[in-house]
C-alpha cells in the first residue's frame, strides 16, 4: 500500500479461505483505515467545499479508476471482517444455528496459556524481523553502492536477491536439508574442524535465531532493492560537492546517502510492522513439534485451532485481537516515525 | 500527463466492464436449478479416485459407467482438513465426505454427518455378513445407536519392515525381542549390508519422530494415543513411566548412531526413500508398504536384490502390539440433497466392481480384459493396484492378479496382532506433545522420566488431564 497527495492505491491480500485468513483480512483492513484517517485529515485541511468538489471533479477519472478494487476490497475483506467478527461471539457450527456466547471466545483465548506462549513468540521473531530485515537490506544497500565493478555489483544484487523469488516451501526445505546432521552443509563445515554434528532443528536454543536469519536471507534482497533504487535517485551533485570538500566514502554515506535514505527506511519500517504479526508460511514450512514452543506464532495458532481443531468462534476471536493489535502498533508506529524523523 | 489520461467515457465504459465481470463471479451459484434435473454428486475425497488428477474424469466417468450415478471427484492430499473445513464453511453443496478416524471425532460436536444405519440396515451389500461383519459396524455404532459411515477399507496397521535381503545376507532370523532387535539393527548399521564397503547405512529410519513407534512400545503393552483408565479418564500410555525402557531403546539407538539422525524432521517420503535406497535397513510404517517398496524398487531395476519383510513385533512384558489403522469413513452431510444417491456409490464400493475400481482401476485405462482375464496396463502398473482401497474391507474381495510381493504375509501379521488406536478430538494435542517430548529424550537431551513428567504437565495444560 501506498499514498501520496491523496491519490490511493491498495494492494488486496486475497486469502482463498476466508476463515483461515481473516486475520490477514484483517490487517487488510488496518492499512484501509490507516488510509481513510490519511485522507480525513487532509480532507480537514481545506478551507472550503467548493474546493472539495473542484478537487474531485478534477479526480474523479482517478476515483473511477480505483472504484472496481473498492468494489472488490468491499466484498473479500469487509464482509469477511464483519462476518469473522459475529462468529468471534459465537460457538460457530458449520451447519445449524450457531449459539451467541458473547466473550466467551475472548475470555477463553487470554487464559490459554498456550496463547500467550505464541504471543510471545510472535513478539520476538516479529520485533527481531522488523529491525533486521530493515537495517541489513540498508547496509548492504550501501555497500553495494560502493562496489565500483559493475558486473560484480549485478552479480552479487542478483545473487541476495534471488532467494526472494522462492517460495517458502522451497527456502523452508533447502534450510532443512542445510542444517541437517548428516548431510547438510553446515555440519559438513563443522566436521571440517573435528566438531561434532547439531541437529540445528531440533534444538530449542537454535530455533529463533534459525528462523529469524532464514527470513533475513530471504527478504533481504527484495528490501535492498528498495534501498538501492533510492540511492539510484540521490543527486550526483550532492557526492561532487562532498568529494570536492575532501569527503571520504564513510562520511559521504553517512551524511548524504543515509540521510536521504530515511524516507525509504520510513516505509520499509512500516511494511514490517505491518507484516509482524503475520508470519505464517515460514513457520508453517519449518516448524516440527521439538522447536515448537520457541517459534510457533499467532496465526498458526489461529490455524491450528480455527482448522484442525474446528474451534471456529474461538480462532475467530484471536483473529480479531490480532487485526485490532495491528491497527494499534501501526498507528503507533506511524505517528513515532512521524515525529522523530 | 494530462494528454494520456483515458477520457471520461472511456474511463466509465471501463469501469461498468469490470463490474459486469466482477458481479457475477460475485453472485454465481444460481446453477442449481441445473443440478437438481440430473443431480451430480460431490465426492470431496484425499484418497478414492484417480491417482493424478489427469485421470480423475476417467474415474468420474467409470463410476457412472457402472453406477449410474454421476459424481464430480474433488480430490485433495495436502491440507486437507483446512480445505475441509473451508468447504464446510462456505456452505460447497458436498454429498459424498471421506474423513479419517480422527477427523470423524473432531467433527462429531458439530454433528454435520447424517446417519445412514437404515440404509446400511437395508442393503443387501452391506448388511451381508459375508461382505462386512456385524461386528464391524457395531465397532463405529455411535453411542445413540447410529452408524454416520461406512467403511472405505480394510485399514491395515504399521509394523516394522525390514530388509529381509539384508537379513538373509548377514545371517539374522526374525527377531523376537527388543535385545535381538538391537542386534539386526546394530548390524545393519556396522556390518556394510549393501556391500559397498563404505559407512553408509543406518539401522534404522523413522520420521515425525514417532510417525508409529506402536511395533516398539507394544512390547511393554503401550499403545499410540490416548487410552481410559477405569474411572473414564484420558490417559497416554506412551507418557507414562512404563514408557521408560522404550525411550531408553531408541535413544540408544540414536547415540549410537543407529537410528538415522533426521528422524524428527523426516517426512514419510523421506525415510520411505532411505529405505528404498539401501540407506537404511528398517523403518516402522503400514503393511501395505511391504509389498509397495517391493513393487517399486523391483519396477526401476528387477534384478535388484531388495526384499521389503514385515516383522513379528518384538515380545516384551507387555506381550506384541501393533495398531491397526483408524477408519476411515465415507459419510453423507446433513445438508445433503443426495444422501440416497450418495449411498447408493457407497454401497457399490464394497461390491465386486467396486472393489476392482478401488483396486485395479479403470477399465482400459489401468487394465483390460483379455479371454476374461485383468491385465495391467503401464499406467496400471504404475498406480500399484491403489485407487483409494488397495485392501478393500470386503471379506468376498480376492485378489484376480494376486498380491504384491510379501504383502500377505505382513498382513497376517497386522492381523494377529494389531488393535485400533482410540480416536478421540486430542490426537492432534498427543501428537504435539509427545513428539517434542520424546525426541528431547531420543536425542538425550532431557531424561526419560523429565520427558514424561514434561507429558503429563503440557496435557493438563491443554485441558486433557484434569
Amino acid at each position: 500500500m501506498s499514498t501520496s497527495r491523496g491519490e490511493v492505491t491498495i494492494a488486496i491480500n486475497a486469502c482463498p479461505v476466508p476463515i483461515a485468513g481473516q486475520a490477514h483480512y484483517y490487517e487488510d483492513i488496518a492499512i484501509f483505515l490507516l488510509v481513510a484517517i490519511e485522507n480525513c485529515d487532509m480532507q480537514d485541511k481545506m478551507k472550503t467545499t467548493s474546493v472539495l468538489l473542484q478537487k474531485l471533479k478534477r479526480t474523479r477519472v482517478i476515483y473511477l479508476l480505483i472504484l472496481p478494487t473498492i468494489v472488490l476490497f468491499v466484498i473479500f475483506t469487509y464482509f469477511p471482517l464483519i462476518d469473522g467478527l459475529r462468529i468471534s461471539f459465537q460457538d460457530f457450527r458449520f451447519i445449524g444455528e450457531s449459539r451467541f456466547v458473547g466473550l466467551q471466545n475472548y475470555v477463553e483465548a487470554i487464559r490459554t496459556p498456550g496463547f500467550w506462549r505464541v504471543f510471545r513468540n510472535t513478539v520476538i521473531l516479529g520485533f527481531s524481523n522488523v529491525v533486521l530485515t530493515a537495517f541489513v537490506p540498508m547496509l548492504l544497500a550501501l555497500l553495494l553502492n560502493e562496489v565500483r565493478f559493475k558486473a560484480w555489483k549485478r552479480f552479487s544484487q542478483t545473487i541476495i536477491y534471488m532467494p526472494y523469488l522462492f517460495s517458502w516451501v522451497i527456502v523452508g526445505g533447502i534450510w532443512i536439508f542445510m542444517l541437517s546432521p548428516n548431510a547438510g552443509i553446515i555440519n559438513a563445515a563443522r566436521s571440517l574442524f573435528g566438531l561434532e554434528p547439531v541437529y540445528f532443528m531440533a534444538k530449542e536454543a537454535y530455533a529463533r535465531p534459525i528462523i529469524i536469519g532464514v527470513n533475513l536471507w530471504k527478504q533481504s534482497g527484495y528490501i535492498c532493492i528498495l534501498f538501492l533504487a533510492s540511492i539510484a535517485g540521490i543527486n550526483p551533485e550532492l557526492y561532487e560537492a562532498a568529494m570536492i570538500d575532501g569527503a571520504g566514502g564513510l562520511k559521504r554515506a553517512f551524511y548524504i546517502t543515509i540521510p536521504e535514505l530515511l524516507r525509504t527506511l520510513q516505509v520499509v519500517l512500516l511494511l514490517n510492522i505491518m507484516g509482524a504479526l503475520r508470519i505464517f508460511d515460514q513457520i508453517y514450512v519449518m516448524r516440527n513439534e521439538v522447536i515448537a514452543q520457541k517459534i510457533d506464532v499467532i496465526m498458526y495458532y489461529v490455524y491450528v485451532r480455527g482448522l484442525v481443531q474446528f474451534k471456529i468462534g474461538y480462532a475467530s476471536a484471536i483473529a480479531v485481537m490480532i487485526f485490532l493489535l495491528t491497527l494499534i502498533i501501526t498507528l503507533l508506529a506511524k505517528r513515532l516515525i512521524r515525529y522523530t524523523v | 500527463m494530462k494528454s494520456f489520461l483515458p477520457t471520461q467515457s472511456t474511463v466509465v465504459g471501463l469501469t461498468i466492464v469490470l463490474l459486469l465481470l466482477i458481479v457475477p463471479l460475485v453472485f454465481s451459484g444460481g446453477t442449481q436449478e441445473a443440478t437438481k434435473e440430473a443431480p451430480t454428486l460431490i465426492w470431496f475425497t484425499s484418497v478414492q479416485g484417480g491417482r493424478e488428477p489427469a485421470e480423475q474424469p476417467l474415474f468420474e466417468a467409470e463410476v457412472e459407467r457402472l453406477t449410474g450415478v454421476k459424481v464430480k471427484i474433488v480430490k485433495t492430499t495436502e491440507d486437507y482438513r483446512t480445505k475441509l473445513a473451508a468447504m464446510l464453511a462456505t456452505g460447497e453443496p458436498l454429498d459424498l465426505v471421506y474423513v479419517g478416524d480422527s477427523l470423524f471425532e473432531t467433527l462429531w460436536d458439530q454433528q454435520l454427518f447424517a446417519p445412514l444405519t437404515d440404509l446400511i440396515e437395508a442393503s443387501p451389500v452391506l448388511s451381508d455378513p459375508a461382505v462386512i461383519p456385524e461386528s464391524e459396524w457395531d465397532r463405529i455404532r455411535r453411542d445413540d445407536g447410529e452408524i454416520y459411515g461406512v467403511f472405505n477399507k480394510f485399514e491395515q496397521g504399521t509394523m516394522p519392515i525390514a530388509r529381509g535381503d539384508w537379513m538373509d545376507k548377514l545371517g539374522f532370523g526374525e527377531p523376537q525381542n527388543l535385545d535381538e532387535y538391537y542386534e539386526l539393527l546394530k548390524a545393519f548399521k556396522t556390518q556394510d549390508p549393501d556391500g559397498n564397503g563404505k559407512d553408509d547405512t543406518y539401522g534404522m529410519a523413522i520420521g515425525y519422530t514417532t510417525y508409529d513407534d506402536t511395533g516398539i512400545f507394544g512390547a511393554y503393552g503401550l499403545m499410540r494415543g490416548f487410552i481410559k483408565d477405569s474411572s473414564g479418564n484420558l490417559v497416554a500410555p506412551w507418557a507414562t513411566k512404563e514408557a521408560i525402557p522404550v525411550y531408553e531403546w531408541f535413544h540408544k539407538l540414536y547415540s549410537e548412531g543407529i537410528l538415522e539422525p533426521n528422524f524428527i524432521t523426516n517426512k514419510s517420503s523421506n525415510f520411505r526413500d532411505l529405505f528404498m535406497t539401501d540407506k537404511a535397513g528398517m523403518t516402522l510404517y503400514w503393511a501395505a508398504w511391504v509389498g509397495l517398496f517391493n513393487q517399486q524398487v523391483k519396477a526401476k531395476n528387477p534384478d535388484n536384490p531388495f526384499e521389503a519383510r514385515g516383522l513379528t513385533p518384538p515380545k516384551g512384558p507387555g506381550g506384541r502390539l501393533l495398531r491397526a489403522g483408524g477408519d476411515g469413513l465415507m459419510c453423507v452431510p446433513k445438508y445433503s440433497e443426495n444422501r440416497e444417491l450418495a449411498f447408493k456409490v457407497m454401497e457399490f464400493w464394497h461390491t465386486y466392481e467396486g472393489n476392482v475400481i478401488s483396486t485395479l482401476g479403470i477399465l482400459g485405462h489401468d487394465y483390460t480384459m483379455d479371454g476374461g482375464k485383468y491385465v495391467l496396463t503401464e499406467t496400471g502398473k504404475a498406480h500399484a493396484m491403489d485407487h483409494g482401497a488397495p485392501q478393500p474391507k470386503s471379506l468376498k474381495w480376492k485378489n484376480p492378479l494376486g498380491s504384491l510381493e510379501g504383502f500377505d504375509e505382513a498382513a497376517a501379521i497386522v492381523r494377529e496382532y494389531a488393535l485400533p488406536q482410540m480416536p478421540t478430538p486430542h490426537d492432534k494435542v498427543w501428537e504435539t506433545i509427545v513428539r517434542s517430548e520424546a525426541a528431547k529424550i531420543i536425542l538425550g537431551d532431557i531424561t526419560p522420566e523429565q520427558g514424561i513428567k514434561n507429558m503429563q504437565d503440557r496435557f493438563k495444560e491443554e485441558g486433557v488431564y484434569k
